[in-house]
């Protein structure tokens, strides 16, 4: 336990330092500016805003793009309480309670309620890391290729529960960014793969220009096809402060959301999504006069809220100790790390402690300047909520476009963005959710190198993955899920959860 | 009837799965697999389109067996101007700088919604030219050609 309290003292110290808190302070304010724009949510968000942080030393990148994530996160609940607009899907209970309040005045204690709950989820969930970090990093260090492997697997199956619609639909986006992942010069053999002879392939992909292309542009082309440019317009704002009644009411359904978002938010596939739609049922069963959810109820707001924050903070931990990312964000983040030259994994603990810790403790900064930053500002994202989506649009494509060029001076990428801009919308179009294609992508060396491993240690015994423990024990949990997702009570009451 | 097409939506995107992974498959048709043991650069590409053409067969097979959404109407007019409007962008960014580009950018994706008149649309190039040259060229000293 006191190593724990050590390591965070060492974060602090890095992250309080004047250059890196002025560069969360600037994450979280970008990032709750471009999340709080209606129809933009926290992965479109990080994508657009990877760009400015190329030129940032690393620790100071990493810190940066988690204020960014948690800005964003915070815009969406703030856009769905004042116009019921979702940011994404992590945001959608939100929208119930908490727009039902806006809508009888109480927009400013609804917000309030949101920040505070988030907050204190936001410092439960940091310790949470900071406890279970080290330990979870130590296992992953004996693992072996087909550990690995068995990980992955268990990661992307998460990831297709978590996806809407269809599973055969959301298992083929996932395969989709493995092919992906796979243009450029095979590491091994050194042969050129799906490159169609253009110099700018032999690299592969970037990470960069698909993300802008599959949630900046196709984003935008929805957004138009479905508003035609029409501004929103959102509830009134008037006091801020909960009342103690509120008050009462409210921090024992944070607690609850916490809990509950911290504990799934580790699980790969877990994040802030499933946290909240869990907390919001949790909220309802324990209540005394459930009839009031949908109609204002405080619990409404803080229990989700508390989760969704717990969810997406507590979703960093398999991320930073064994390098699989568990939803989109994270797949985000780990190719904002790749960019800076850091691998992530379990080594990263032990050989860059001051990176480890100094971002685990930036979100404690964070998280109390997200409250500082938005209760006073709220007004500000009020005014900005009202421009319209005609002067929006289109500086959000400047912003893409210059975004992507800088990455590499290439206008290639700019182009292959557009490609891929359209090719998001064919995918939304046709029911397919591009968030587990993102996944894939980053996810798709690491797996063929595994796999490629592990049958060369194992002289082609399938087996393997069977005999070995922890492998063994990885793909029982990855085939429990996958069966659960087959049985039709399972199957109905996610479409029930996603439908709202 | 079980034959009849019940769900288009499905049928579209289960075409498409195949014919990426169909492309897939021919593509890598030269690469060496290799054995279990000693996987070459084919496996994983083939290995990958496999499972894909049996997500897109599964997809198809639902289209006929289970009612679902048609294809929703295509919005050609945003799609066509963002896309021709980021192309534009690209063509231009080297010859004619980041200015004119922007101009050219914001131009025709402005067709994308519903075109802002010239005083507004003025103001908005002027800003966004002058936000980005401050930012990305002054700023992050990026080497970007501002004027023709």
């Amino acid at each position: 336990m006191t190593d724990v309290f050590a390591n965070l003292w060492l974060g602090l110290g890095v992250s309080l330092m004047p250059m890196n808190l002025l560069y969360c302070f600037l994450g979280t304010l970008i990032g709750t500016l471009i999340g709080v724009l209606p129809g933009i949510g926290p992965v479109a968000t990080v994508a657009l805003l990877l760009p400015i942080t190329f030129y940032l030393p690393p620790v100071g990148a990493l810190i940066m793009l988690a204020g960014i994530f948690y800005g964003a996160q915070y815009g969406g609940s703030t856009t769905a309480i004042l116009v019921k607009l979702p940011g994404e899907s992590s945001s959608v209970m939100t929208c119930l309670d908490g727009n039902a309040m806006a809508r009888q005045g109480r927009a400013g204690v609804a917000l309030a309620t949101a920040a505070l709950a988030s907050l204190f989820a936001g410092v439960v969930a940091t310790l949470a890391i900071a406890v279970a970090g080290p330990p979870l990093a130590g296992v992953a260090l004996a693992f072996g290729p087909s550990e690995y492997v068995a990980l992955m697997i268990v990661g992307l199956i998460g990831a297709v529960i978590l996806a809407h619609g269809s599973v055969v639909k959301a298992i083929a986006m996932i395969l989709i960014g493995l092919l992906l992942s796979m243009v450029g010069t095979d590491v091994n053999s050194g042969q050129m793969r799906f490159t169609f002879d253009i110099p700018q392939l032999y690299d592969g992909i970037d990470f960069v220009p698909l993300a802008m292309g599959l949630f900046g542009l196709a984003e935008i082309i929805l957004n138009l096809e479905e508003t035609e440019g029409r501004g929103v317009s959102p509830a009134p704002i008037s006091r801020l402060w909960p009342s103690l009644k509120d008050f009462r009411e409210a921090w024992p359904a944070a607690v609850r959301g916490t809990a509950l978002g911290t504990v799934l938010g580790i699980l790969p596939g877990g994040g802030a999504t499933l946290s909240a739609f869990a907390a919001y049922a949790l909220e309802k069963k324990v209540a005394r006069d459930p009839g009031r959810f949908g109609g204002g109820a405080i619990q409404g707001v803080a229990g989700p809220e508390a989760a969704n924050n717990a969810g997406a903070q507590a979703s960093f931990i398999p991320m930073l100790s064994l390098g699989i990312p568990s939803n989109a964000v994270m797949a985000l983040m780990i190719g904002a790390m790749m960019i800076h030259g850091i691998t992530p994994g379990p080594q990263i603990m032990t050989k860059q402690p001051d990176l480890f810790w100094g971002m685990v403790a930036s979100m404690f900064v964070g998280n109390v300047m997200l409250v500082v930053l938005n209760l006073p500002l709220i007004g500000l994202w009020v005014r900005l909520l009202r421009v319209p989506y005609a002067y929006l649009f289109p500086a959000i494509l400047v912003f893409c476009c210059i975004g992507t060029y800088s990455l590499k001076n290439d206008v290639f990428d700019v182009m292959m963005m557009a490609g891929f801009g359209v090719f998001g919308y064919v995918l939304r179009k046709l029911d397919c959710e591009p968030a587990p294609l993102l996944l894939g992508f980053v996810l798709g060396p690491l797996l063929e190198e595994n796999l490629g491993r592990a049958m060369l240690l194992s002289q082609g015994d399938l087996t393997v993955f069977a005999t070995r423990p922890i492998s063994a024990g990885l793909l029982a949990v990855a085939a429990i899920l996958l069966a659960l997702i087959l049985l039709p009570a399972f199957r109905r009451q996610r479409e029930v959860a996603f439908k709202e | 009837m079980t034959h009849s097409l019940r769900s288009p939506q499905d049928l579209a995107a289960g075409l498409l799965l195949s014919v990426i992974a169909l492309g897939g498959f021919w593509l890598a048709r030269d690469w060496d697999v290799g054995t279990l043991a000693m996987m070459q650069a084919g496996f994983f590409p083939r290995l990958v389109c496999f499972l894909l053409l049996m997500m897109g067969l599964a997809t198809m097979l639902r289209a006929v067996t289970a009612d679902g959404p048609s294809v929703l109407g295509w919005a050609w007019r945003p799609s066509l101007a963002i896309t021709a409007a980021v192309l534009a962008f690209a063509a231009l960014l080297d010859r004619l700088g980041l200015v004119l580009a922007i101009l050219a950018l914001i131009g025709i994706g402005g067709f994308a919604g519903r075109p802002l008149r010239p005083g507004p649309f003025t103001a908005l190039w002027a800003g966004l030219a002058t936000g980005c040259v401050a930012i990305f060229s002054w700023g992050l000293g990026l080497p970007l050609q501002i004027w023709p």
